[in-house]
């Protein structure tokens, strides 16, 4: 191969477009953006709207073991009995209270790290991206063992007389989810609250307290409406993933732990109803869009632009 | 001085951070309504207590009083002192308004004279007519104004203000200390000064104090200062000095009245700041640039030294020579462009000096 055989579309580099793109003909100009888009629209295309829009057939279909093929509206009806009604909503109550722990959580260790932990800031942060380097398997077995009837929890409650009986609602409740959930997504939630946060002038701070006012005052007035758009962020980057998670219910989730994807995975590959499993599944995606859709809405997106 | 307490009074106040001493037991005192700068090189401490006084560092040593009362512990949001940053910090989600509304708030007033006072404020820095505005759309010296009244809207007892004209241009910065001086006189509140720029500190201060390395090397009027500076860091630091080492020849109560330079030039000397020297201790004469003067030959009836002209420099109002001293050295003579000139680079000339201008300090420090 000699240099001069490149594929199309890579030959440019950035900065020589800018010099030729002015020359090209106007039709030309036009159509180099589309091409340049043209590879990640085809990677979006063929891995994920393919995928979805063959669920979607099939969430049309009568599509179980025995089922022929045929169009019907049979799966959407069997996503609303009861139980699935009811795992819905579990799902939505441990989504929104992990959701909410979680920000309880990281809104203020975000801050500790941004502002106030000086030389360990650097450490810290490290410190949360290797704690997701863990397989999420290992880790949610090692919540097994420290949440389970005999295990870490338990035993030192004992131990210190605080308890006769070891606690039952440790594991394999909603409980346990929530635990489990929060303490996985801890990372994706610090980190662009960190970065809202490190936006902020120190000195700003600074002339709030400097203005008469204490840190509750601070927070609400300065560090919140600066960082709004970071905690939007934040909503959508984690609660997708909570409200879809699979392997935290079914490992730790026990019966009344149960969460809308983990049946969805039960129907695909225990029961063979991929018919009910593809309806259950827009059911989710819509219920995720619907919680994106309201984050936008109720936070003026434009207002929360803080850069100059 | 009357009774009144002062306004804003340090006693034997030092801050350290780990190892590095940052002020070094420093005395000051300022009565209300001064105007007071903190003048120094980068590093030297002015900061460091004007962050004390704001209460955002506590001292490590010695006691802070405001209005005569301690202070070392007050957190700043209870202190009745404001705080003009060098950044501004201006709160970027903010209107202009709201900027300035945000202390009188806090404050809990009532809104209808939250909205006085505010644009009362606005209106002393001339920046009433852009209430509405973000900070982001507004140049540096109309963030500089909206910061100014962010803090005089809250009528502190002390406003300190940490070098804030640092980030603007010459022009801006010149026309921003006289109104910064006007706006001073019209509240009549004590202003805390912090800057680096001695001609910023003498335009505006009533009295600075020179700091060097944590200390307070000298405080007084700007005239004071620059005619009577009290150690050699002053005398350089204060405008431009030519310091030339000498032996006290007679003593007068303490102080040399009559000191002879190394090249055998003798001098009486009008003012001095080496307390109880001895006939024959070293000291150093400092002499400003536009009290010296250049002559042809050796004038009769003023101490001189002679040298030889190495530059000429035209500076429009003023004309700077550059004379290289025949006994070692150079010397820096100003002179304006008003006088006529003959003096050319290479010239053998002689550099006299008013009797009455020159000033004695020690030769002890550097």
């Amino acid at each position: 191969m000699n240099g001069s055989v490149t594929p199309p579309g890579i030959d440019e580099e950035p900065l020589a477009l800018e010099t030729t793109y002015a020359g090209k003909p106007r039709r030309q100009r036009r159509l180099a953006p589309l091409l340049y888009l043209a590879g990640p629209v085809g990677v979006l295309a063929v891995f994920f709207a393919g995928p979805l829009g063959i669920l979607a057939v099939y969430s049309f279909q009568e599509r179980s073991r025995t089922g022929d093929g045929s169009w019907t509206l049979l799966n959407y009806m069997a996503a609303l009995q009861p139980r699935y009604v009811e795992t819905a909503l579990d799902t939505l109550i441990i989504a929104v209270i992990s959701m909410a722990v979680l920000l309880a959580i990281a809104y203020p260790l975000a801050y500790l790290i941004a502002f106030k932990v000086g030389r360990w800031e650097v450490p810290l942060l490290l410190a949360l991206a290797l704690s997701d380097e863990l397989n999420p398997l290992i880790r949610i077995y090692a919540w097994r063992t420290i949440l389970g009837r005999n295990g870490v929890v338990n035993t030192i409650l004992q131990q210190l007389n605080l308890i006769d009986e070891p606690l039952d609602w440790l594991i394999f409740t909603k409980f346990s989810v929530v635990v489990v959930l929060t303490a996985s997504w801890l990372p994706y939630a610090v980190i662009p609250l960190y970065a809202a946060m490190k936006t902020i002038d120190r000195r700003v701070l600074e002339a709030a307290r400097d203005l008469g006012a204490g840190w509750w005052t601070t927070f609400q007035k300065v560090v919140f409406p600066l960082t709004a758009a970071g905690f939007l962020a934040t909503i959508v980057i984690v609660f997708i993933p909570i409200i879809s998670d699979f392997a935290a219910p079914a490992l730790v989730g026990g019966k009344s732990g149960r969460m809308l994807a983990s049946v969805i995975e039960d129907l695909f590959l225990g029961r063979g109803q991929w018919g009910i499993g593809s309806a259950l599944t827009f059911v989710l995606l819509a219920a995720s869009g619907f919680v994106v859709w309201l984050s936008y809405k109720i936070t003026d997106i434009s207002k929360l632009d803080t850069s100059r | 001085m009357n009774d009144a307490p002062y306004a804003l009074e340090l006693r034997k106040v030092t801050k350290r951070f780990g190892d590095i001493v940052a002020v070094d037991g420093i005395d000051l005192q300022v009565p209300q309504g001064e105007f007071f700068s903190l003048l120094g090189p980068s590093g030297c401490g002015k900061t460091t207590t004007l962050r004390m006084i704001a209460g955002f560092e506590e001292p490590t040593e010695g006691t802070l009083l405001l209005a005569g009362k301690e202070g070392n512990e007050i957190p700043p949001f209870r202190r009745n002192t404001n705080l003009v940053f060098q950044s501004y910090a201006l709160f970027p989600h903010m209107t202009v308004f709201e900027n300035v509304a945000f202390g009188p708030r806090r404050a809990r007033l009532p809104e209808p004279e939250v909205r006085e006072r505010v644009m009362a404020a606005l209106e002393t820095v001339r920046m009433a007519g852009l209430a509405e505005r973000l900070p982001r759309s507004l140049s540096g010296g109309q963030r500089q104004r909206v910061a100014l009244a962010r803090a005089l809207v809250n009528r502190p007892a002390v406003l300190l203000l940490d070098e804030p004209l640092g980030a603007l241009d010459l022009k801006l910065r010149k026309e921003m200390q006289l109104e910064l001086k006007r706006i001073q006189r019209e509240v009549g509140i004590c202003f805390v000064y912090v800057t680096h720029d001695q001609e910023e500190a003498m335009t505006m201060s009533d009295r600075l104090a020179v700091m060097n390395e944590g200390r307070i090397e000298q405080i007084g009027t700007p005239e004071e200062v620059y005619h009577r500076p009290a150690t050699r860091f002053v005398a350089e630091f204060i405008g431009e000095a030519n310091i030339l080492e000498a032996t006290v020849d007679r003593v007068e109560d303490g102080s040399p009245v009559q000191v002879s330079i190394e090249d055998g030039t003798t001098t009486t000397v009008a003012s001095c700041n080496e307390a109880d020297c001895e006939v024959g201790s070293r000291v150093l004469v400092v002499l400003r640039p536009e009290h010296l003067q250049l002559h042809r030959s050796r004038p009769e009836d003023l101490p001189a030294t002679e040298g030889r002209v190495a530059e000429v420099i035209f500076q429009g109002s003023v004309i700077r020579f550059v004379v290289e001293r025949l006994a070692g050295g150079t010397l820096t003579v100003l002179d304006t462009t008003a006088t006529p000139h003959r003096a050319a680079p290479g010239d053998g000339v002689w550099v006299s000096w008013l009797p009455e201008w020159a000033h004695v300090v020690s030769s002890s420090d550097l």
